[in-house]
């Protein structure tokens, strides 16, 4: 059995290990996420996709235009059937009662009864609220697949926006104490205003990877142990607890 | 206070774990380009530290998961009864298919991201309960299922 664990573990590992991203995809990616880099630095307000390119890197910019899944595109394809198959009843319909018309009248075809006249114009009228509904759905779908590619959020902690504490969660003490505000190194977790304590003192909070920083407070939390830090200047409390204590 | 990161570091770091991961959730090449890229801009848009590589790739690992969980989920919001349900992948295609891998993809949603972490990452229970925000009891029994599962689909092959 343990025999027959490890040879699936092997396999499984194996399976994943033969997915692999091929270089020229890689480079496009590359390229894409450096000109929208460079498109968000070069002004104050975050570009859209299509602003990426009007930015201008100096590079060869390719705006970030996410694929379609397949049977996505085959959308517009479907709506656009249902719309002919619809102005093509609409029209046999109008037909059969100007036939039917004619004969119970025993008049021509062409002297088509007025409210047969006004049924074909009302189809007519379908046909084009029909064309216009199926354009107006093609761009709904178009908005929301981009949408959803560039904002889909992959959860709560990176759905808002960035704030202090994930650009500065690294706290340093007057006394050397080095706290952060990653709980578990990965998440920020807000402390409710009513669970802090007494202050332990001011502080720089940083990133790790720069010595450049903001000031903050650092609180003691008053159930257990662990402490709370409030950059200067805003309100909110966030968890934080000592990661290097040289005492 | 910085507010780029080394995009292009990071990338090349990790390219390759994020593809995976996103593979692993949508079945295909061309949505698991989308979606790896995708996880890239978030960085780009929201630029952040990290404490350190391993950080770094988790938060990358997570992210990724999430963000296919959200693709799938739109997807199947919009998806049109006419249409054909999508393959997990194309087994005449580019795509690289196996039978493990097949079942791997066939798994139900919640194992993938357990089953990438533990069985290619080596992550070890803990740390695997730590990043997904679940309990490690949690992730043990979804490995075991998993394991089932895929022992079930692999039949005597494994």
């Amino acid at each position: 059995m343990a025999d027959t664990d490890e040879l699936l573990d092997q396999q499984v590992h194996d399976a994943f290990e033969r997915i692999e991203l091929g270089g020229e995809a890689q480079d496009m990616m590359l390229a894409n996420l450096l000109s929208a880099q460079s498109a968000r630095t070069g002004v104050d307000d975050v570009p859209s996709s299509g602003d990426a390119a009007d930015a201008g890197s100096g590079a060869d910019v390719i705006p970030f235009v996410p694929r379609r899944p397949r049977w996505r595109a085959l959308l517009p394809v479907a709506a656009v059937l249902v719309a002919a198959l619809v102005v093509v009843r609409i029209g046999m319909m109008s037909g059969l009662g100007q036939s039917q018309a004619a004969s119970d009248a025993g008049i021509g075809l062409t002297a088509m009864p007025s409210e047969d006249k006004a049924l074909v114009e009302e189809g007519a009228t379908a046909g084009a609220s029909n064309d216009m509904a199926v354009g107006d759905m093609d761009a709904e779908e178009e908005f929301s697949a981009e949408e959803v590619m560039l904002d889909a959020a992959p959860e709560a902690a990176t759905e808002r926006e960035l704030t202090t504490v994930d650009l500065c969660p690294l706290i340093e003490l007057a006394d050397g104490r080095r706290l952060s505000a990653l709980v578990d190194g990965l998440y920020t977790v807000e402390v409710d205003a009513g669970g802090v304590g007494e202050s332990v003192g001011e502080a720089t909070a940083r990133p790790f990877d720069s010595d450049e920083g903001v000031a903050c407070t650092v609180y003691r939390l008053t159930d257990g142990d662990g402490y709370a830090v409030q950059y200067d200047g805003e309100d909110t409390f966030w968890r934080c607890d000592v990661i290097d204590d040289p005492s | 206070m910085p507010q780029t990161c080394d995009i292009e570091a990071i990338f090349r770091r990790h390219v390759q774990t994020v593809y995976r991961v996103c593979y692993s959730f949508m079945g295909n090449a061309a949505d698991a380009e989308d979606a790896t890229q995708a996880t890239f801009m978030k960085l780009v848009d929201h630029p952040r530290s990290f404490e350190s590589e391993g950080h770094e790739k988790a938060w990358l690992i997570v992210c990724a998961s999430n963000l296919c969980r959200d693709l799938l989920k739109s997807a199947s919001r919009t998806r049109v009864t006419a249409m054909p349900e999508q393959e997990p992948a194309d087994p005449h295609g580019t795509d690289p298919i196996d039978a493990t891998l097949d079942a791997v993809l066939r798994l139900p949603e919640k194992y993938k991201d357990v089953v990438y972490l533990h069985y290619y990452e080596g992550y070890k229970t803990d740390e695997i309960a730590r990043m997904l925000g679940e309990k490690p009891s949690t992730v043990r029994n979804r490995l075991r299922d998993a394991r089932g599962m895929l022992r079930k689909s692999l039949g005597g092959e494994a």
